[in-house]
């Protein structure tokens, strides 16, 4: 086994007690870079794999104290006095945000060891306990950094002297080499896996990758008798078409009783308020959000093929 | 006057959207309806009472017409008589459709003013805009007439004058307590197993008075010696007694003779004909009798609370209803089924409704410390019966699920949780929560039975039957552990010691030697010196305050007086002693420490960036402090942002904590109650924090004079907890909620959204199982409302620990935009 002290990786945010993204309390780990490039992305702070600068122009009062110490040229202002990243010119040397006194610039993404993280984990140990509840690592996409997660899920599993073993959830796109999944499932005890379209191509379009892995990751995990449950965000006028529930939930019936049932994630328009923070284009449109009660036949055609389906996870 | 629109929409409806205010007005009943629609509310919103409501001058002047009369009678005779002449003549009303009736009041829209109280608190009255009954300017006549008569002669004016001066004045400048050192202005446990447990009705206890009489007179006509002489006495407290619980009984009469008048000569709808007549049975039987159904239980205990509160002001209401009360639900639905399910619930609504009515004139300094409410009326439900077992009965859940019908701020719940609560009643209590009551508060009961045995030495079966005395403290309802007068009084305002340490004693704000002088901060070369200054001016501002306080109780059987609640008191029954005389009580005092947890942030700050780190010299941070950080934003930040706080789960200032309190568990050894035991701390705030705001000075921990303080307890400061609930739960779990302290108050918010649904409920009861395991004492959940979030789209900086939850997306609420904020307010909670 690695050692987890020296086991680095990169995380953007550890969220204790959400309720969200499997059973029970559950402390998710965001683990930072992504290995897909979907257009309706919420979490942009994840998608680069290494610490970075992120600029909230929103708290930025414009005193230009971040150009001055600024080696390399890569900040700017704009019109509004806020300042801009030359990425190109960038170095993540991070000593903007030291001088910012308001948060404009925020380094985003904190290198830790497997045990620094897997310590605050088990802070929450009897929380799990009494909810069966646990550790969820998301992302960004966790398996960006397959051994970190090995790392952290190995370590979950062999608890401590204090804490017993706990419940371990993967939130995953499928998009990653299979010898790294068969590293991490044996000690996985739950898959949170992305459906995103079953047509390859606006899979690609959307999402810069066909599904092919994907699919193919999902039919090799049900061999394996993983539990799953199969995740689909309903992302308006890209995937939610009577012929794509369709083909997911024969999809889902397939992979048999791995998969314990579907969560469907509707489109809502908050990441489009992260975005605008961080002075970035959104240019996924941001329309309202997708209504419940729009989603009842679905629900209802899912139903028919696997045993549970919720909304929201 | 435009009629309130209809709400449109069934219940489910309503429910989904979380209005829940019109899901109540939905499902109660007609008479509910109306009863609560029909109450005048006398809590104080921003420091105002509302439109309409008017000071009682009625009885006051009643009372003090007899009380100068009988101006040669000792103490207890003289009040005994003006209480029993305040019965015998005030108004009485019944309210229409009310089963219940009682009010201290002469008319539904008047607060009680306890004219004897304190003349501080009578000029206050006079000053107060718009509390003058019409004609206003005869009303001021009056006013002006009794200030002038009581002026000098209140008990607090008599406790005033023989305080050690220096004493009186730093009590009185308000800078490091609050209260009050008489029973006058207090509130006062009751006597519920002599009473209820005991089946005693005011004609028994007569006869237990009349017998202890006999016994003492037999001593009075023997031999003579020194052992008789305090008997003399004894015999006047007995007659004062007698007298008082006789006047109570001819004014039950009275709503029973108007009752019947009412039925008889004007009442023409034959059910409420039946009702007012089954009403004037209900008065004729208690308080004389003891009651024999659950209707006449509820009205034997309020006359009870009525006739306490026309001879003091009592600003709390200690109570256990499911437990007292519970045989007469249980005989009348369950057994005779004389009362439907339905039945049974308005009579419930209804006497919390009578509760919610009842207010008093209160000081400014109070109504703004307990904004919105007129006393602490925290009623105890669930916890155990004597010999341990599960207490909880069908009256406990009638409670609760009254509670969201009539929807009243006060009374409130504490529920005594155990490990035996079945999971109906934990069901009901989630309801209570998840409809946004704010209560019931969970009370971890082995624990807090434990604690009264540790700091009080209460038997185990008396410490069973302990009830809140006020918000949070325990105390238990029997002859020897029920609290006479409110022995809180030593309320502290903690943040002086740290704010007096840093200063050499000195305050700043009210501009005087407070403390004792610890030497100049600017001196001190390590935290060891700063520590050594804190533990001094902690031990000082709380021997200061139980000084006062004890002295208060020793004098008050002479300079005020309680013949109705000694009256009521198996103890004074038996010894003709005013119950507020310490002889033969055990002694359970607790110090409320308001704005505790900001020594322990300050003490951090100043570890951490000026001893450790040295980023900082003390000459530095004091002249920041005394500049209120004003030309010191950046480092300000610094001492926010960059020292660790409180409820974060880290050991470094979590240790601090831990110090704090154990340096101040072992001076509480120290100090002594009138009783001879010890004097524990509560940390907890009320509303404090905003009456406080203004007289703390600026402190390490970031703040400016004028900043509100923590929300209080042992909660963290707003905002600083950025580790989320659980850490909140594990930086308290390191407390010993035995030993450390009397009982520790924590507030947790919660977002609808995470309580939603069958999960919402199962992850709150594993919530619950693991504060338990965590071994915690209390908590209590606020849903973030709506409200909540639009202060944090104001107030960013106090909010960023609001974590809107949704799948898969990660965001501090006050992080992202106005607009998404929106609508996720308009997600979390719709309306109201």
């Amino acid at each position: 086994m690695t050692d987890p002290e020296k086991t680095f990786g990169v995380i953007n945010d550890i969220q204790r007690m959400s309720t969200n993204d499997g059973p029970g309390f559950r402390t998710i780990v965001f683990l930072k870079g992504c290995l897909l490039d979907c257009k309706w992305c919420h979490n942009p702070e994840g998608r680069r794999r290494f610490p970075e600068i992120i600029p909230f122009v929103t708290n930025c009062i414009g005193c230009g104290e971040c150009l001055e110490v600024c080696a390399t040229g890569a900040l700017s202002l704009n019109g509004d006095n806020h300042p801009v990243i030359d990425r190109g010119l960038c170095t993540d040397c991070l000593q903007c945000a030291r001088v910012c006194t308001h948060a404009g610039l925020v380094p985003w993404g904190t290198i830790m060891t497997a045990s620094e993280v897997m310590k605050e984990v088990f802070a929450d140990e009897a929380f799990f306990r009494n909810s069966g509840g646990g550790m969820t690592v998301s992302g960004g996409e966790p398996m960006a950094q397959p051994g970190f997660v090995h790392a952290l899920f190995s370590m979950a599993k062999q608890g401590t002297d204090q804490a017993s073993p706990i419940h371990t959830a993967l939130d995953t796109c499928g998009h990653a080499p299979w010898e790294d999944y068969a590293k991490v499932l044996p000690f996985t005890d739950l898959v949170l896996l992305d459906i995103k379209h079953m047509n390859p191509e606006p899979h690609k379009t959307y999402t810069g990758a066909t599904n092919a892995l994907i699919l193919n990751n999902a039919r090799r995990m049900a061999e394996m008798g993983t539990t799953m449950r199969l995740r689909v965000p309903i992302i308006p006028g890209i995937n939610d078409t009577q012929e794509n529930w369709s083909a997911t939930a024969e999809f889902a019936a397939s992979l048999g009783d791995s998969v314990q049932g579907v969560d469907l994630l509707p489109y809502h328009p908050y990441a489009g308020g992260k975005y605008k923070a961080f002075g970035m284009d959104y240019d996924f449109p941001a329309g309202e959000g997708y209504d419940d009660s729009r989603l009842e036949p679905v629900i209802e055609l899912f139903l028919k093929h696997v045993y549970e389906v919720t909304i929201g996870g | 006057m435009v009629a309130e629109p209809a709400r449109d929409g069934s219940v489910q409806e309503l429910e989904n959207k979380q209005e829940w205010w019109w899901v109540a007005e939905k499902k109660r009943s007609k008479r509910l309806d109306y009863l609560r629609k029909a109450v005048w509310k006398k809590g104080a919103l921003g420091g105002n009472y509302a439109p309409g409501i008017k000071l009682d001058l009625e009885c006051a002047t009643l009372f003090t017409d007899m009380w100068n009369f009988w101006k040669y009678d000792p103490i207890m005779m003289r009040r005994a008589k003006a209480i029993a002449h305040v019965l015998d003549n005030k108004t009485i009303f019944i309210t229409d459709h009310a089963q219940l009736v009682g009010y201290f009041g002469s008319l539904p829209h008047t607060i009680m003013w306890r004219v004897d109280g304190a003349s501080m608190v009578n000029e206050e009255a006079y000053n107060e805009p718009g509390i003058m009954p019409e004609p206003e300017q005869e009303s001021l006549e009056k006013v002006a007439k009794l200030n002038d008569y009581w002026a000098g002669q209140t008990a607090v004016d008599k406790v005033a004058r023989i305080l050690d001066p220096e004493d009186a004045v730093k009590f009185l400048s308000g800078a490091i307590g609050w209260g009050a050192p008489s029973s006058a202005y207090g509130y006062s446990g009751k006597d519920y197993e002599y009473l209820f447990a005991g089946k005693r009705g005011f004609e028994d206890i007569i006869e237990d008075i009349e017998a202890a009489i006999e016994k003492a007179e037999e001593k009075t006509v023997g031999v003579p010696g020194p052992e008789i002489l305090d008997i003399y006495d004894r015999l006047q407290n007995w007659d004062a007694m007698i007298l008082v619980l006789e006047a109570a009984m001819r004014h039950a009469k009275r709503y029973a003779r108007l009752a019947r008048t009412m039925a008889e000569n004007f009442e023409t709808d034959d059910k409420r004909k039946e009702e007012l007549l089954r009403l004037a049975r209900t008065c004729e039987q208690v308080p004389a009798k003891s009651p024999r159904n659950l209707q006449e239980s509820f009205q034997y205990d309020h006359f009870v609370q009525m006739f306490a509160r026309v001879e003091a002001h009592e600003g709390a209401w200690p109570a256990r209803p499911d437990y007292y009360h519970g045989p007469y639900y249980d005989k009348d639905v369950n057994i005779d089924k004389t009362l439907t399910k339905e039945e049974a619930l308005d009579l419930v609504g209804e006497f919390m409704i009578r509760a919610y009515e009842v207010g008093g004139f209160a000081p400014r300094w109070a109504r703004e410390g307990l904004q919105g409410i007129t006393g602490t009326w925290v009623w105890t439900l669930g916890g155990v019966n004597k010999d341990g077992t599960d207490a909880c009965n069908d009256l406990t859940i009638a409670f609760l699920q009254a509670a969201r019908l009539v929807r009243v701020s006060n009374p409130t719940f504490g529920f005594r949780w155990h490990p035996k609560v079945k999971d109906e009643v934990m069901r009901e209590c989630f309801e209570c929560i998840r409809h946004g009551l704010g209560y019931p508060s969970m009370r971890n009961d082995p624990l807090l039975v434990q604690n009264a045995m540790h700091w009080h030495g209460h038997p185990l079966e008396e410490a069973r039957t302990w009830v809140h005395q006020a918000c949070m403290s325990p105390c238990p309802t029997t002859k020897n552990g029920v609290q006479p007068m409110r022995m809180a009084s030593a309320t502290a305002n903690c943040a002086k010691m740290v704010e007096y340490a840093l200063h050499n004693g000195y305050d700043h704000v009210v501009g005087m030697q407070m403390g004792p002088q610890t030497g100049e901060a600017s001196s001190f070369t390590d935290f060891e010196q700063l520590f050594q200054a804190w533990t001094t001016q902690m031990q000082w501002l709380t021997n200061l305050l139980v000084r006062t306080v004890n002295l208060g109780r020793y004098k008050d059987p002479e300079f005020f007086g309680r013949p109705f609640l000694s009256g009521i008191s198996q103890r004074s029954v038996e010894s003709g002693l005013d119950v507020v005389s310490p002889v033969g009580d055990r002694g359970n005092c607790w110090i409320t420490a308001f704005t505790w947890v900001e020594n322990i942030d300050s003490l951090a700050a100043v570890k951490k960036l000026v001893f450790d780190e040295k980023k900082y010299t003390m000459e530095q941070l004091i002249t920041a402090l005394k500049a209120n950080w004003d030309g010191y934003e950046q480092m300000r930040l610094d001492f926010v942002n960059n020292a660790p706080k409180w409820g974060n789960d880290d050991d470094y200032v979590d240790d601090i904590m831990i110090r704090c309190l154990q340096a101040t568990a072992r001076h509480s050894h120290v100090m002594k109650c009138p009783s001879g035991n010890n004097w524990p701390i509560l940390p907890e705030n009320v509303s404090g924090n905003i009456h406080y705001a203004s007289i703390v000075g600026a402190l390490p921990n970031g703040r400016r004079c004028g900043d509100a303080l923590y929300d209080g307890g042992i909660s963290p400061g707003p905002g600083l907890d950025k580790k989320g609930p659980t850490a909140v739960l594990a930086s308290c779990g390191k407390i010993d909620h035995i030993a450390d302290g009397r009982a520790f108050l924590l507030n947790q918010r919660l977002s609808p959204t995470q309580l939603a649904g069958e999960k919402g409920y199962q992850l709150w009861k594993a919530y619950i199982r693991t504060w338990a395991d965590l071994g915690l004492d209390h908590v209590q959940f606020n849903m973030v409302s709506d409200e909540t979030l639009r202060a944090a789209q104001k107030d960013p900086e106090k909010y960023s620990e609001v974590i809107v939850r949704v799948a898969g997306y990660s965001a501090h609420f006050v992080d992202i935009s106005r607009k998404t904020q929106d609508n996720i307010i308009q997600r979390t909670v719709q309306g109201i």
